[in-house]
Parts: C-alpha cells; structure tokens; sequence
C-alpha cells in the first residue's frame, strides 16, 4: 500500500505510537481542563475549527464526549454514520480520507476492523483520532490513567489487574503500561487472550505485563482491578453461550476485590452489564470510580483534540 | 561426499522387511510395535489383507490413464467422500501438501471469480505444519523449516492457534481464508478446543472468508469420526486430507463445498497421477473398512482406553513425563527429558512413535489396534521412562 508523503498531520491512533513525554503532556492538559485552570469558554483554542466523527459502532461516552470538547473548545462537529457515506456504496477509504481533509479540520473514527482507522490516517492531511477499533481504544486509555492518577496518586509502580477479554480496551492496557511504567497483569480465557505479537511487544520495551488465565492469581495484592463488558457492540461472532461460559471465572465480585489492595480502586469503561463481568456491589460499591472515569473521557479528550489541532 | 539418497533425513539404522497389523518386523528379526504408523499413515496397519487384495487386482488391471479420461473408481471414492463429509466435490492429488496447495488455490479462485480478486491471503495458525511445499511452508510460517528458502511465498498471516481475538484483529481487506489444523499434529499434538473450531466458523461467515480445515494427519477416522472437525459440529468450506486415505499408498484429496469451488473449472488445476486407478483402488478399500459399522466406535474405545492409560503412565513418571494430550489417537507425551530421548528408548524396547513440537512423543497407532496392544505400548513406554528416570 502506498502512502502519501506529504508532511503527516498529528495523528493519535495509538499509546505506542508517542513518547511517554507527550502522552504525560496531553493528560496535565485533560487535568488542567478538568480543574478549570485552563478554561475553554475563554481561549477557545478549536474556534472555526470542524471535527468529523464517523460512527460504524454505537457510541455513547465516546460521541457525546468528543461532541461536547469540541464545542467547548469553541470548534464544531459533523457526525456521520457509514451508512451515510459514500464508503457504504463502495467509494474508497483513501478517498474519503482526501475529500473529508478539505472540509474538516481533524476526523474522529470509530471502526471495527483497524486497518480501516490506519487507511484513513494515511491518505488524511489531517489529524486522525482512533475513537476505537476491534484492537485499541487509546482515548479510554488517557481518561483510565487520569481517573487513577485523580484518586490514587502516580500509575507508575503500581499493580493493574485485568481480568476477561483480552480485547481492545487490554490491549490499550499494555500499551498504557509500557509507557506509563505499571506493572499490568491480564487474567484471559485461553481462547480471548490480547495477540502475541502485542505482548511480543510489551516485553521487547521492557514493560512489565504478564498473562496469566486465573483472575486470583492477576488480582492479589492488585492496586487497580478493571474488567469490560463480555459482548462488545452490536457485532462479535463470539457472543452468547461460549462467550458467557469462557468469560464467567472472570467475573469482577466481592471475593476477587477482596484478593486485591485494601484501597484498590475497580475500573470499567462502561457499558458494564451487572452480574455479567462484574457485580452490582463492586460497580456501584464504594472503590468503584466508573463514573469519574466516563466523566474524564470529556476532559481528556479536550486535550486529545487540542493536541491534534495545535 | 553425498549419499545416493539425498541426505535430507536422519534416519535410525533400522529397516523393516515386512508388517503385519500393528506390528513391523526388522531385517534383523525384531518386532516392532509400530503406534507411529508412518507418520499417521498406516491407519489399518501393515499388510491389511482387504487392501493389499485391493491393490493387486488393481495392478493386473490398469495402473495409469491420466486424468483425461474417466476414471470410475477416482469418481466412485468422490461420492463416498462427497457423501460422508460436508463437501460436494474432491479433487485428488498425491499428498497432505498438495492437498493443502490445492486448498489455497481453490480460496484465491473463489474470491477471484466472485470479483474481489485482492482478496488473497491466508491466515493460518503459529505451530501449525501443512508439508513441505514452498507454499504449504509459508502457509505454515515455521521458521525452522522456511530457513534458506528464501523467498517466502507472500499471502500468509499467522496468529496464536486458539486465540480468537488475534483472529479477528488480522483480517483485513485482503483476507481470503482461515487455515487450520483441528488437531495441530506436528506442532505439539495440540487439539483445537471445539469452541474454537465453531468460532471460526463463525468469523469466517461474518468476515465472507473461506475456513480451510487441514485434516491431513487428524482426519480419516484418527479422532473417532471420520474427519476431526464433526466433534465440534461444524464444517468448513474446503478440507485437505491424505495420510489415512491411502495408508501408505501415496494419495491426497482436497475437499471443498459447491460454493467454495466455483472457480475451480477445466484446466484451473490438475495433477498427473492425482487419483490414478492404483491409489483410487486402495483409498477405496481404506473407506470400506473405516466406513464399515462400528470401526469408528471401536476406534474411539480404544482411544480412550489409551487415553486413561497414558494418564496413568504420566502420573507413575513425573520426572519424565508433564502431560498426556490429544484426541482420539493421535496422542502426545510431553517430556520433561528431550523427546528424541524417550522416542529412543522406546524403540530400544520394540516400540515405535515419532517425535513433535513442543518436546512431545506422538502416538499415532494404527486405527486397528486393540486392548492388548494398549497394554503392550504402556507397558513398553512404562519400562522406558522408568530407564530414563533410573
């Protein structure tokens, strides 16, 4: 495939794409928007700008969230579906990739498979941002590490366990871990493990990630526990039974928090299905801090776009 | 200075003169229990009596044609094949790694015809084995036996054997079909676990790729049913078998649905000896038998009693032995000595098996085999690994 050579726009695809020095850049930035210290309603740094957003998954924190930054960095959003562009007819990704950078300014995708977000990135002269993918969701990576941090104090050092799917949301985790220096352990059934090549990966930069298929082994002496739900979106050819019976030992309770730190926080990037990855207890119990976590998407994702768009 | 026989094997000092059953009998006059079967060929053993019957009534007759005439008994075995499988057309070759290539062509000729002709490449699995052709290696991707073949013959993705989100991640636009082995016989005897084999099926419809099973070594009646992938209770789209089928006549079949095939018209493919009246007469004696009432079943019996028994011998060696593994029989031992080490020894003692990825000794006996050569094997592999931990 070839690629277009003109001078690459600031794409964010993925945490192993950048330094840990920018990755730490754009999250003081989410804090400080959060904190207010830099207020958008003033500097508006995105005026005049336009975001496209396109949609081949439902969404809900990841549109609303991108929507809303936009706007309070003074920009605007154009929100498609591919069943409203011309991709649904057979017109290339390179060519929409072409016309969309004369219209917009920066382009949100949410895909399934990632070599689309990668095709778009390459024939776009504008900034690309991985709004997830059946592989990564860099940006829920940047809130999870903020929502941490908020609560519990520098990643770094600490014990993040993972248990269930090693699906797109793990994968983030390792990249997060090798760059943010903590140590991650995944708890995956055999058949639903992150790929090889990633955890090749992990170990090659001297990350600390382990795999193992026992959740109390990943969980003990945990600072962090973090789980997603079973059935991803409205399409996976694994949901259902086996899914269910694969995924069960995995579930989030009481007794598996109870194997971690006294003070280990639960994350979740939501939807979460009660019962299903995780209890109602521990999502709505006292070390839970999904909400915060959905509300950091916003405030990360300001810096995400101001980053792209500087 | 090089040997006449091209030197590509090493090979035991040791040669048979004749076989009967299970059993092979040495130039020297030993007998072998032989539950390595040629590499999983010799399903129905040595000198089985309805197929050496099969096979000399045959060559009074008519040894070779070419496939430009019709060849009854070549369209006889079809429909059986046809007929006991999910597919609805065979094509015959000479081996497992033709069948294989035969298999990847018949994927690329499909997308070709149904126009989307870039969709090309095949994923396969890591630690699989498909032959020794150039693109049966690369179809593989095992290093140790691509090296100083350069270069590799493009098209192939590998992802971990059993790992369904690797899977789904490395398709893309240009994945044509999914390779597998149900029971990955080289690389370890490591069995797919069934949920596996009907994701797969179910990736590959969501995808619109092709799921290849390669059944070269695992199918024919090896895993209890004739073709591995009916534990599961699904089917693929195209299959490659062979060992079995021949039981050491050299013959291979690709098998493939209507659907999978359509491109596959005159002159898409061919072989010259592929399902010549010698190798149609003898896979045809094979089916007889392994089709026959309660050869399956007995199979499976006796698999399981292995099975236990292997456990039972693992549990007696731990210093030698860490686990029983497989399916049906095509069985592995995993050592904790080095596998060449046991396989040996056991040959030492009058017992034949074959050594695999992952520090495995893999038993492949014939199909034919009963209690008594159970207790014998055991008790031979008994009396080696306690020689080893000794």
């Amino acid at each position: 495939m070839s690629v277009p050579s003109a001078a690459s726009p600031k794409h964010f695809i993925d945490l192993d794409g950048f330094d840990t020095a920018t990755l730490r850049h754009i999250l003081k930035d989410g804090v400080s928007y959060k904190k207010g210290d830099i207020d958008p309603a003033k500097q508006q740094p995105l005026s005049g700008k336009t975001l496209a957003m396109i949609f081949e998954k439902p969404s809900t924190r990841t549109r609303v969230s991108f929507d809303v930054a936009m706007r309070k960095l003074g920009g605007e959003t154009v929100v498609l579906s591919s069943n409203e562009l011309q991709t649904g007819r057979g017109e290339t990704l390179a060519d929409t990739a072409r016309v969309l950078s004369r219209y917009v300014d920066a382009i949100m995708m949410r895909t399934y498979q990632p070599w689309k977000l990668h095709e778009m990135a390459a024939y776009a002269t504008i900034p690309v941002i991985n709004g997830l993918t059946d592989s990564s969701h860099p940006c829920q990576l940047m809130a999870d590490v903020m929502t941490y941090e908020e609560h519990r104090g520098a990643i770094a050092g600490r014990v993040v366990a993972w248990s269930g799917d090693g699906n797109n949301v793990a994968s983030s985790w390792v990249h997060a871990a090798v760059r943010f220096n903590f140590e991650l352990k995944l708890a995956c059934p055999e058949m639903l493990m992150p790929p090889e090549a990633l955890l090749r990966w992990a170990r090659d930069q001297g990350g600390r990630v382990s795999v193992t298929h026992d959740p109390a082994a990943a969980v003990k002496g945990a600072d962090c526990v973090v789980t997603d739900t079973w059935v991803s979106m409205d399409r996976d050819a694994t949901k259902g039974e086996t899914r269910h019976n694969l995924l069960a030992p995995y579930r989030v309770d009481d007794r598996l928090m109870g194997l971690a730190k006294p003070d280990a926080v639960f994350m979740h990037c939501l939807p979460a299905h009660r019962g299903e990855e995780v209890t109602a207890s521990v999502l709505d119990g006292p070390q839970s801090l999904v909400w915060d976590e959905a509300e950091n998407r916003l405030h990360v994702q300001k810096a995400i776009l101001a980053w792209c768009l500087a | 200075m090089i040997s006449a026989v091209m030197p590509t094997y090493g090979r035991y000092d040791l040669a048979f003169e004749r076989g009967e059953g299970p059993y092979l009998f040495a130039t020297d006059g030993r007998r072998f229990l032989d539950f390595a079967s040629g590499i999983a060929v010799n399903a129905l053993g040595h000198s089985h009596p309805h197929l050496v019957k099969a096979l000399s009534e045959q060559a009074k007759r008519v040894w070779h044609t070419s496939n430009l005439y019709r060849i009854p008994e070549q369209e006889r075995l079809a429909e059986r094949l046809v007929e006991n499988s999910f597919a609805d057309t065979v094509f015959f070759c000479n081996s497992g790694a033709e069948a294989v290539e035969c298999s990847i062509k018949v994927a690329r000729k499909y997308h070709d015809e149904s126009g989307t002709p870039e969709r090309y490449r095949v994923i396969g699995c890591a630690g699989s084995f498909h032959g020794r052709t150039l693109a049966t290696l690369a179809a593989a991707g095992n290093e140790k036996y691509l090296k100083g073949f350069d270069p590799i013959v493009e098209g192939f993705d590998h992802v971990a054997f059993g790992n369904l989100n690797e899977l789904r991640a490395a398709i893309t636009p240009e994945t044509a079909a999914i390779l597998v082995e149900p029971v990955q016989g080289e690389g370890g005897i490591r069995p797919a676990s069934l949920d596996y084999l009907r994701q797969l099926r179910a990736v590959a419809d969501e995808f619109g790729l092709l799921l290849i099973f390669d059944e070269v070594q695992c199918g024919m009646g090896r895993s209890g049913k004739l073709f591995a992938h009916e534990w599961a209770g699904v089917t693929p789209d195209i299959m490659a078998t062979a060992k079995g089928l021949g039981n050491g006549f050299p013959v291979g079949a690709c098998l493939a649905t209507e659907r999978a095939a359509k491109g596959m018209t005159a002159g898409s493919h061919g072989s010259t000896f592929g399902g010549n009246p010698l190798a149609m007469a003898v896979a045809n004696a094979v089916l007889d038998v392994v089709l026959a009432d309660g050869f399956l079943g007995r199979v499976d019996k006796v698999a399981r009693r292995l099975w236990r028994e292997l456990e039972a011998l693992v549990k007696r060696h731990p210093k030698v032995l860490a686990e029983a593994r497989g399916a049906g029989l095509i069985l592995g031992l995993k050592c904790h000595v080095t596998n060449t080490t046991l396989v040996d020894k056991a040959r030492e003692l009058g017992l034949l098996t074959v050594g695999a990825g992952e520090n495995v000794v893999r038993l492949v006996p014939p199909l034919i085999i009963e209690d008594a050569h159970v207790q014998e094997a055991v008790a031979t592999l008994d009396r080696a690994c306690a020689q080893l931990a000794a």
